[in-house]
């Protein structure tokens, strides 16, 4: 198991928002992480991107937990955040070669990939520009660049597809499900429930720091008896049922 | 909200907040440091003066002051970016508000004036056959272009404009007929009103009153995290070009960032540089005595370090460096400082040693290395 998350309890300080969370994800799964605004999903990947001290629970990424070896720990994991976070002093292309090279990627192969991944998001000719004259969009590109160049076995990804184009949108589709075949997991939080509905092979729902349910598509239901119910209906219908 | 009460809720808030962080650097080491390179200036300068051969041309410094202070424009507005959405339905009502933030500016300028006028007014008696009459209107007339540069911003006229007029006041400064000066800097003046603006141009006032926090917040940022401090970086091919030999190693990741953060920010490299300079310049003005010439060393080393020190605050809390896996943060940073203080301190000693052909420059040498590697281990 790639992800693997035991009865996990944090928060911001003495801010407790998480309660004995379990979460899993498999080699080759995409998994939704959704939930209403305040649910606990980016307190969620701030704990397994290591920012966020555990209050108690474990989180383990191919069996190591931060605490054992940080470095391995870090090395597994690549983060997509929803709000771009550039170094201003940077050209792309330098964020690029220094989290390849802070991830330890053989330079032959970052080279290909900064190659690769910028052709196919169209950020090729902005590779040697700052980010100061990026647009919105561009800023989120790079932030997945910086993301898939580490090769990483884990992609946490927050609400990736805000300020994308629908060509940038379908590319990222694409990747992630080249990554999902090539034996990598990702965990992705999203509100845009029609394409995660297509594309997600499991659904975490979080509300209120808890699970309020999880499984497939069909699973999920099943479970709220929504034969032919979107996944749109269902993420209502949970709700509804959380809040009773 | 009228004028008056936007004006005054805006400028008590920006002063609260210049208060806060003017207190923060009040309480660093800085400014033991500061003092001393003032004080070491003073006695400096005062040592010129006294070995001032009358011949000297005075009235060529005075009038370059003039051109000297055009070049710099700085503007409050006291303007927020939520301004833009906020302002809009009262925005032909702030006539008043503009005539304040006019007034303040002006001021501004005039106080900005002072010192410099001061400091080489001492110089313009002793080589000049002057009157107090003369000295004041030299001084009016400095003032208004101190007040003219920081007007002519706020009202979008251009900087050349500006330089233009100061160029002519500070030629007939320097053909001795300084009391004409005043009649060019009030023309210049008179320019700027006819160009004013009638509404208050948003967008404009909001951007200047963002970049002159920014600059003040960058002097702040020497002490304590100043949070989303906006900063511009320039290319620098040929240095970043040398950045980029650093090998493709993942031990030396914190090298490559840190050192592109150096050559890039301008509080790096362009610290250094500009610090450097100010020091061989007080060497020059002071290298009859070994011990002014000396004490540079450690005085200007010293100083660089202190400001150096902080130089990976910004990146180091930022996310992407967080997350990085390998790469020794500390070991880097070091690394930085030292090379960056032996360098300088390279250039001053050498510098120094040039000048005035002491050998004590040395023992200052070793004594700059000594503080760069204090800072450099202080975490």
């Amino acid at each position: 198991m790639l992800l693997k998350i035991n009865d996990l309890s944090g928060g911001y300080g003495s801010k407790k928002v998480l309660h004995h969370i379990n979460i899993s994800v498999h080699q080759g799964e995409l998994v939704g992480l959704i939930g209403l605004n305040g649910a606990g999903k980016s307190t969620t990947i701030k704990h397994i991107l290591g920012l966020l001290p555990v209050k108690s629970g474990e989180i383990l990424i191919n069996g190591v937990s931060l605490e054992q070896d940080e470095q391995m720990y870090r090395k597994q994991v690549a983060y997509i955040p929803e709000q771009p976070m550039l170094y201003e002093q940077l050209t792309l292309r330098e964020h690029l070669r220094l989290m390849a090279q802070g991830y330890a990627v053989e330079e032959k192969q970052a080279q290909e990939r900064i190659e690769h991944y910028a052709a196919r998001l169209r950020m090729t000719k902005q590779l040697e520009w700052f980010p100061s004259v990026f647009s919105k969009g561009m800023k989120q590109k790079a932030m997945i660049l910086c993301a898939l160049i580490t090769g990483s076995e884990l992609l946490i990804v927050d609400e990736p597809f805000v300020g994308l184009d629908p060509l940038a949108i379908r590319e990222l589709l694409t990747i992630f499900s080249e990554l999902k075949a090539d034996g990598k997991g990702i965990l992705m939080s999203t509100h845009i429930l029609e394409t995660a509905e297509r594309h997600c092979n499991r659904f975490i729902l979080l509300n209120e720091g808890q699970i309020a349910a999880e499984g497939t598509t069909q699973e999920l239901r099943q479970r709220y008896e929504l034969s032919n119910g979107s996944l749109d209906d269902i993420y209502v219908a949970a709700i509804e049922e959380a809040e009773r | 909200m009228t004028s008056s009460v936007l004006w005054r809720t805006r400028y008590q808030t920006a002063m609260v907040e210049m208060t806060k962080y003017t207190r923060y650097m009040a309480n660093g080491g800085l400014l033991f440091t500061v003092y001393f390179v003032v004080l070491y200036g003073l006695v400096v300068y005062g040592r010129f003066l006294d070995q001032l051969n009358p011949d000297f041309p005075g009235n060529l410094v005075m009038g370059s002051l003039f051109i000297l202070l055009a070049f710099y424009r700085s503007t409050r507005t006291f303007l927020v970016e939520a301004d833009q959405v906020f302002l809009l339905p009262v925005l032909p009502d702030l006539a008043n508000y503009m005539k304040r933030v006019r007034v303040y500016n002006a001021f501004y300028g005039l106080i900005r004036a002072i010192i410099p006028f001061l400091a080489v007014s001492v110089l313009y008696v002793r080589t000049e056959d002057t009157t107090p009459v003369e000295l004041f209107v030299l001084f009016a007339a400095l003032s208004m272009v101190g007040a003219a540069a920081n007007l002519s911003k706020l009202e979008g006229v251009g900087h050349r404009i500006v330089l233009l007029y100061a160029t002519g006041a500070g030629v007939l400064v320097m053909l001795g007929m300084g009391l004409f000066s005043i009649v060019v800097t009030s023309l210049l003046l008179l320019t700027i009103y006819l160009k004013k603006q009638d509404q208050l141009p948003l967008m404009d006032w909001i951007s200047l009153e963002q970049e002159s926090r920014d600059r003040f917040y960058r002097i702040a940022n020497w002490f304590v995290d100043v949070p989303r401090l906006s900063t511009t970086y320039k290319r620098r091919r040929l240095l970043s070009h040398l950045v980029e030999k650093i090998g493709f190693d993942h031990k030396r990741t914190f090298d490559y960032l840190y050192l592109k953060q150096f050559i890039r920010s301008t509080d790096g490299i362009g610290l250094i540089v500009r610090l450097t300079l100010i020091g061989v310049l007080f060497m020059w003005l002071g290298k009859d005595n070994a011990w002014l010439v000396t004490l540079a060393v450690p005085a200007f080393g010293g100083l660089t370090s202190f400001q150096l020190a902080p130089f990976t605050r910004a990146i180091d809390s930022h996310l992407l460096t967080r997350l990085l896996p390998f790469g020794d943060a500390t070991a880097s940073k070091r690394k930085v400082l030292r090379l960056a203080s032996f360098l300088q301190v390279v250039i001053l000693s050498l510098a120094g040693f040039i000048l005035s052909g002491f050998a004590t420059v040395f023992v200052g040498a070793i004594a700059a290395l000594v503080i760069g590697e204090y800072y450099a281990r202080k975490k």
